[in-house]
């Protein structure tokens, strides 16, 4: 009995001095720029194969960016399919998974800075979603 | 193998160990590769361009690939 009355007078207010979670959102954000920049080399791809299609199709007579992505389907159907469909959907998995990784670190964060610290993320997934409906439609 | 290999600046990956210079180089050496091949059998400067940058942009892809898995310090 007197050893735990000892031990209750020593206790002292537990002083945090290092808030660990933000760490761990400064480690989030810093991952999801880094995985903007993966997902810009990967996206830079199909935008560089519909740029072609859409200077073939100003500069040559009777193209359209429709004919010469159908023309690319019906020679490298695969390939196609790899270049606008699976490449764009794996970019939008990446920056959807750090969105979220953001969003659940952020609740005491206002929204504004929760979509200027994702910004990047939401205009790359944008543009991959353009891609497959461009190529879709 | 010690990590990191790359530091992120921007959208460009850096090497900064040895590791990360032997890939830089490696891809370069690639891409001059590639040029010199395409070149063989182009009709002409555009022709050549036209095929070399789609290869370049494949193989900036594969390096980013590799700079991004490698520029995390091991977890202690």
């Amino acid at each position: 009995m007197k050893n735990f009355e000892e031990i209750l007078n020593g206790m002292s207010k537990p002083e945090i001095n290092n808030l660990k979670h933000e760490d761990l959102l400064a480690k989030a954000i810093i991952n999801s720029k880094s995985k903007s920049a993966l997902s810009f080399w990967w996206i830079i791809i199909p935008i560089y194969i519909i740029a072609a299609f859409v200077m073939k199709s100003l500069f040559v007579p009777h193209n359209s960016l429709r004919s010469n992505l159908t023309e690319l389907t019906e020679k490298n159907g695969y390939i196609a399919i790899l270049i606008f469909i699976a490449i764009p959907i794996v970019v939008i998995i990446i920056n959807l998974v750090s969105i979220k990784n953001i969003y659940s670190l952020s609740k005491n964060i206002s929204l504004s800075k929760f979509f200027v610290s994702s910004l990047i993320n939401i205009f790359i997934i944008l543009i991959s979603l353009t891609i497959m409906l461009i190529y879709l439609l | 193998m010690n990590l990191p290999w790359f530091k992120r600046i921007g959208i460009f990956f850096i090497p900064v160990s040895i590791m990360g210079w032997f890939v830089m180089i490696g891809g370069i050496a690639y891409s001059v590769y590639v040029f010199i091949d395409i070149d063989k059998g182009s009709h002409s400067v555009s022709d050549t361009l036209i095929k070399f940058v789609f290869n370049f942009l494949i193989i900036c892809a594969v390096y980013s690939l590799i700079a991004y898995l490698t520029s995390k310090a091991p977890r202690d």
